[in-house]
């Protein structure tokens, strides 16, 4: 049959890739059809061919998938038109159903199809031998070994292909698709003639009576090849020695380049064989015959040494055959030419050099480079914006394509993924038997090749998770091939969301990645729906925009803001690194609203207003953020940046930092306080604790010697701080109890003992020496200390009671401070008999609670309102005692006055003005506190009794501060905690420009604390009920107001190439940034800006 | 006898039109010629690794310690195939870094210019080199810097094919315009006053010194 007719005729010795040179051979065969599905390694056959195209006449098609691209194939051989099919090895399993058959009914019109097999994997995810294909379909089989065989073997393929009608496998390798050579071609043009199908049922009809007669004409048919291939050109000897190497394709230029080398060509001769299918039996059988010894030299299977072997035992040639397992000859990997040498060294005893040494030495040491997705790339948005959403609760199934690199640090977003359109038949399965979402990815040319038929399967079967289609417009990973969804002349487009919907899913959107805000909104959408849901997610890659604009839109980084903080005064306080999930869990505070009415807005290049609010600049953002994130540890340590007790703290403090949330956010408050005492509710030891350790190993030790008069809350906030910068603090306590108020002034149900204890053990143990008992004035004067230290804090509070006048008369006045004293140390009061309370309503509750539940009936005298005594009688839990509470409201103590059995006293209605009068055992004052500075006469102080002190805490002598309630400044924990911390910053600073210091070491010794076991109530609090997942789901509500200097999320978590650190701030290289836009959305800093270059 | 080339890079910097470069103007001197190329996923940031072989070999696969010529477009690329290089091996490279994504905020990781030479010396035969300060006086060049190499590894000797050839071969593989362009980066690059870091830095007891490494291609000025 005369096909083609030769119009010119010329020829020259171009410059060819092996894939180039099918490509040429093919088109100078006159081939009428040619369909590829695109794949490393023969991606290149279809771009050429496509080129080239038009002048030939050819007609052109980038096939949906393997499969159809072959079974096209057929029809147009069977048309009589010569037919190129291509496809990647994997491809072949796609049509392998098609090509079983195909070889029983033969061809017409000369078919070919390449096979590019990937030995060593450079671009795929298996390295099977498609050489067994050939075998396994009986289709005979060429395999050229460089760019000029290439060229001759598809033509010659051709021709046998209609001589024989049958088809042909050229199976090549990456090593030969990519080799590059000189090829003699021939540029004549053709013109194709007509075609027609001629029909044939008994042979194009294999129903089982066809079958059995064609697959037995198959059989009969590949035994005369035998001939063919015997005699064929491309099977050939070389050399003249008598140990034999067989061998084929690109192993073959590795075995001609060794022997070279060696210098063994008189040593050996060499089979090397173009036709591999059916294997030229007769020149095997001579060739062996030939020769002492055979070594068969072939990447994966032992496809050739088998058949050897075989061969060799039917006509019982006695020869010793080496193949795979001898020397380095494996069946995994690409072969080097030094595992070929090494091979024929070993064989022949020649010394082996030892080399490998030299590539561990320098292979050990390079930098990995690893593809990764473009700069711009919108997978790169849809990762992260399902990251976002879905975070590592999911389960990924991915599939087959760019978005394959997904799998790499830092977006690790791949957990399975086996062939084309698996992701979506897997996550099926997945979604069966795993109660976590499963998410599926695919590509839009993945989609149209093999996703159809999963995602019918899916929701047929009512199978739950979600599908993502990642539509770029283009098959992109290998080389920006057209699919069926890009707009093109003389081809339809067809319609993702068309499919999808026609499939039957009924929850289906489209969206532009990139535009992170509507993703984030879309994606959580998906959350809440069941059964199979698809997101398109559209925008077209990255590589097909064109770069070089006149003007076009790229992305700055503002470094004011990035990485940026203004929470605290010194960023160094902030010690803990943050996680993955706390950076996305600050993209998610930021996505939740709109970016318009975002709190984020108004505190850019502010402190947050919960930080602002506390008086211990206390990262509250950051802890509760931590939190969210599911960041236990890493908020107690944000915690312990500045709180020495962080649960006490979490239980007694008055929250001024959920105030301002509340005023801040216009909406309930994030319960901070809370979160904190949850947070640091798991108490460890410091010798548990290895982050705190760290910590302090970490500090720049100083020698300066500091003093710190009174172990309450502000001495030792102080003391905390000196010993975070690198101070050895000492403090000294008047009484036997570390804590001051705290310890002694609130009472046990509001703030666990036994856990503050803990703390106070833990401070010991991380270096702040106590010395108890040591009353200044007393044991150790002022001046005393004042020269042996380099600095003295005074913290030393308030501790005497403040009686009013009316009751100073009486003997059975007790003051609120001496009975919470009193029931901190374990004293009971039930002894009391009936007591009249008086002075500030909140203290009054308090001990109106503990005496309650010690049987002590009880009288309240307050000027308060009658909204307290409703409060008093319906509005507080009391305790579960047979209660006896009386409150006289409206009123005060007039005057009292002890009688035998008790105190009279006169009480006075302010709104009736009448005076009536009490008995009572005993009256208890909550009327405050005043200090008691005997001992510090020596500083100035005010008319009411209080330190007098300038900015910082300074007092009228140099290197003597104080703080807390001893100046009578602050009036709760957390206030004088806040005073401690600052004097403890003043300190510093002194001491830095202080000339001044005291060489000497000194000890006291005799009283340091090193074990502390305080005589204290045991604990009544019983832990917050909450677990983890309560407690981050109202770390959630947080709207992360103010930016964070931890900030890393498009440096570290988005992978994008344009983006580099620069002097410690995100940057984002103009030449690399494509104008994406993502990375503007996310950033929890609101730090990048769109600018538009010229 | 042949001649291995290794030619080794990141994407965009030009490795496989050298490649091509190379085999044309073997060719047109006559030479057998046969090349290889590994660009996997090149354009997402791999490395590419091409090789010709001048003179009569069935592959263009080079052995451990076999290249003749490496011309490194990127110093990493150069360091992780050392294993190709020995004696008689002579390296040009090219000190324009692309620091690969796997040490992005650990960039101390890439190991210095001292250090990439004192590697490459330790094995190589000659190595010429083409600096940061080079590389910044070619910027707007910067995309041509493969043919100024080219340049460079013509004149050092170690490619069997003359300069002329590669000039006729340059002028016709360019458009017009780029054309005049690359000949002057390659006519550049092969007038340089070269010095063989090895050669020259090798007292006798074989010890080199890596301060005397600096600055010793002396860049002309460019008038292009």
């Amino acid at each position: 049959m005369e096909i083609i007719n030769k119009k010119t005729d010329t020829r020259l010795s171009e410059l060819l890739l092996g894939n180039e040179a099918i490509a040429q051979g093919a088109l100078e065969s006159g081939i009428a059809y040619a369909t590829i599905y695109p794949g490393t390694p023969i991606s290149e056959i279809g771009t050429c061919l496509e080129k080239k195209a038009a002048a030939y006449n050819l007609i052109y098609e980038v096939s949906i998938n393997e499969k159809v691209a072959l079974e096209a194939a057929i029809g147009a051989s069977l048309s009589g038109a010569r037919s190129l099919v291509a496809m990647k090895h994997v491809g072949l399993n796609v049509a392998s159903d098609p090509l079983m058959t195909l070889a029983y009914i033969g061809t017409e019109g000369g078919l070919v199809i390449v096979s590019g097999d990937d030995p060593g994997c450079y671009s795929s995810q298996n390295e099977q031998d498609n050489r067994l294909y050939a075998a396994f379909s009986n289709i005979p089989m060429f395999e050229p070994s460089n760019p000029s065989e290439c060229h001759q073997m598809v033509k010659e393929a051709f021709v046998f292909s209609e001589k024989y009608k049958i088809p042909v496998i050229l199976r090549t390798t990456t090593a030969v698709n990519h080799a590059r050579g000189f090829v003699d071609i021939d540029t004549s043009s053709y013109e194709q003639t007509e075609k027609a199908f001629k029909k044939n049922t008994s042979r194009f009809v294999p129903i089982p009576f066809n079958a059995r007669r064609l697959h037995k004409n198959l059989v009969e048919k590949i035994s005369d090849l035998e001939r063919y291939s015997s005699n064929s050109p491309f099977n050939y000897r070389e050399g003249s020695g008598d140990v034999g190497i067989i061998t084929s394709g690109a192993c073959y230029t590795l075995v001609s380049d060794s022997v070279a080398k060696l210098s063994l060509s008189d040593r050996v001769s060499i089979l090397k064989l173009g036709v591999t299918h059916p294997l030229p039996q007769t020149m095997i059988v001579d060739f062996l015959s030939s020769m002492k010894q055979i070594i068969v030299i072939e990447e994966l299977k032992p496809y050739l040494e088998n058949a050897i072997r075989t061969i060799a035992q039917k006509v019982n040639i006695d020869i010793g055959i080496t193949g795979k397992s001898f020397a380095n000859l494996s069946e995994t990997g690409d072969y080097s030419i030094d595992i070929v040498e090494d091979a024929l060294k070993c064989f022949f005893n020649l010394r082996k050099t030892d080399r490998l040494s030299n590539i561990k030495k320098f292979s050990l040491n390079v930098p990995a480079r690893h593809p990764i997705l473009c700069t711009g790339c919108p997978h790169r948005s849809t990762y992260i914006s399902i990251k976002l959403v879905y975070q590592k609760n999911a389960i990924y199934s991915s599939d087959i394509g760019c978005y394959t690199l997904g799998v790499q640090d830092p977006i690790e977003m791949t957990d399975l993924f086996t062939s084309m359109g698996a992701s979506i038949s897997s996550a099926s399965g997945l979604s069966l038997f795993n109660k976590k979402p499963v998410v599926a990815f695919i590509g839009d040319s993945t989609f149209y090749h093999s996703g159809i038929t999963g995602l019918i399967n899916a929701v047929y079967n009512k199978h739950n998770f979600l599908l993502v289609v990642l539509d770029n417009h283009i098959t992109a990973m290998t080389g920006m091939q057209k699919n069926p969804g890009v707009e093109a002349a003389g081809h339809n487009k067809i319609s993702i969301e068309n499919i999808v919907m026609a499939c039957g899913v009924d929850w289906c959107r489209v969206i532009d990645p990139n535009d992170a805000e509507n993703a984030f909104r879309v994606f959580n959408e998906s959350k809440n729906v069941t059964g199979v849901r698809v997101i398109i997610t559209r925008s077209p890659c990255a590589l097909m925009q064109s770069r070089v604009q006149e003007s076009r839109t790229v992305y700055q980084v503002d470094s004011t803001q990035c990485k940026s903080c203004n929470n605290c005064q010194d960023t160094s306080h902030c010690s803990t690194n943050k996680t993955t999930e706390y950076q996305f869990v600050r993209a998610d505070q930021l996505l939740r609203h709109s970016r318009d009415t975002h709190s984020k807005n108004q505190y850019l290049g502010k402190q947050a207003p919960c930080v602002e609010a506390c008086p211990v600049d206390l990262c509250a953002q950051g802890y509760v953020t931590e939190l969210a994130a599911g960041d236990f540890k890493g908020a107690l340590n944000t915690i312990r940046d500045q709180v020495p007790f962080p649960y006490s703290l979490g239980s007694v403090c008055h929250a001024p930092c959920e105030k301002a949330c509340e005023k801040a956010n216009n909406r309930e408050a994030v319960q901070i306080r809370e979160l904190k005492k949850f947070a640091a509710q798991k108490i460890s030891s410091f010798h548990e604790d290895q982050d705190f350790q760290q910590r302090l190993v970490n500090r720049q030790l100083k020698n300066d010697r500091i003093a710190i008069i009174g172990a309450g809350p502000s001495g030792i906030a102080c003391a905390y701080d000196l010993l975070l910068k690198g101070y050895a603090p000492e403090i000294y306590e008047a009484g036997s109890i570390i804590g001051g108020m705290m310890a002694l002034g609130i009472p046990p149900h509001r703030m666990c003992k036994e856990t503050f204890v803990g703390e106070i053990q833990f401070l010991i143990d991380a270096g702040i020496r106590f010395y108890l008992n040591t009353r200044i004035g007393t044991d150790i004067q002022l001046d005393e200390i004042h020269d042996r230290y380099d600095a003295v804090y005074v913290a030393i509070g308030q501790w005497q009671p403040k009686l009013p006048m009316s009751l100073l008369e009486s003997d059975r006045v007790i003051s609120s401070i001496q009975f919470f004293s009193e029931h901190n140390r374990g004293h009971r009061h039930n002894t009391l008999g009936r007591v009249i309370l008086a002075g500030d309503a909140r203290a009054l509750i308090d001990i109106t609670s503990i005496l309650l539940r010690q049987g002590v009936s009880v009288t309240i005298v307050c000027s308060e309102g009658d909204a307290f005594a409703e409060r008093i009688n319906n509005g507080i839990k009391w305790p579960d005692t047979n209660r006896d509470i009386a409150i006289i409201c409206n009123s005060t103590i007039e005057t009292c006055h002890d009688t035998e059995t008790g105190v009279n006293v006169h009480i006075h209605h302010q709104l009736t003005d009448v005076t009536s009068v009490l008995q009572a055992d005993y009256i208890i004052s909550a009327s405050g506190q005043m200090p008691d500075i005997s001992g510090f006469e020596v500083l100035e102080s005010t008319e009411k009794g209080h330190l007098l002190i300038g900015s910082g805490g300074a007092t009228n002598r140099q290197g003597l501060f104080a703080g807390g309630d001893v100046t009578g400044l602050t009036g709760t924990v957390v206030d004088a905690m806040g005073a401690g911390k600052k004097a403890a910053t003043e300190i510093h600073k002194y001491l830095s420009t202080c000339l001044n210091k005291k060489t000497v070491a000194y000890d006291v010794g005799i009283n340091l604390l090193t074990d502390y076991r305080p005589q204290i109530v045991k604990s009544e609090i019983v832990k917050s009920g909450m677990d983890k997942a309560a407690i981050q789901s109202i770390a959630s509500k947080c709207d992360g107001c103010s930016a964070c200097n931890k900030c890393d999320l498009c440096f570290r978590e988005m992978g994008c190439p344009a983006i580099s650190m620069k002097n410690g701030k995100a940057f984002i290289d103009d030449m690399q940034c494509t104008g994406c836009g993502y990375c503007a959305v996310i950033c929890p800093n609101m730090a990048i800006k769109k600018v538009i270059l010229q | 006898m042949t001649v291995k080339i290794l030619v080794t890079g990141v994407g965009g910097q030009g490795t496989i039109t050298l490649i091509k470069l190379l085999c044309q103007s073997a060719k047109l001197e006559g030479h057998k010629v046969i090349a290889r190329e590994i660009h996997g996923m090149a354009q997402r940031g791999g490395s590419v690794n091409a090789s010709v072989v001048i003179g009569g070999s069935a592959s263009a696969m080079i052995g451990n310690g076999d290249a003749d010529l490496v011309i490194a477009t990127e110093p990493l690329e150069l360091l992780r195939n050392m294993h190709l290089i020995s004696r008689k091996s002579v390296a040009v490279v090219c000190m324009d870094k692309v620091i690969p994504f796997s040490i992005r905020g650990n960039e101390s990781v890439y190991p210095t210019t001292d250090n990439i030479i004192r590697t490459i010396v330790s094995d190589a035969g000659s190595l010429f080199y083409i600096n940061e300060d080079n590389i910044n006086s070619m910027h707007q060049f910067r995309k041509s810097l493969n043919i100024y190499m080219l340049g460079v590894a013509v004149r050092s000797g170690a490619i069997p094919v003359s300069s002329d050839s590669f000039i006729r071969v340059i002028s016709e593989y360019f458009g017009p315009d780029a054309a005049s362009i690359n000949l002057q980066l390659f006519k550049s690059g092969y007038a340089l006053e070269m010095v063989d870091v090895i050669s020259q830095d090798k007292d006798d007891s074989g010890y080199m010194n890596p301060a005397n490494y600096q600055y010793l291609l002396e860049q002309e000025a460019m008038t292009c």
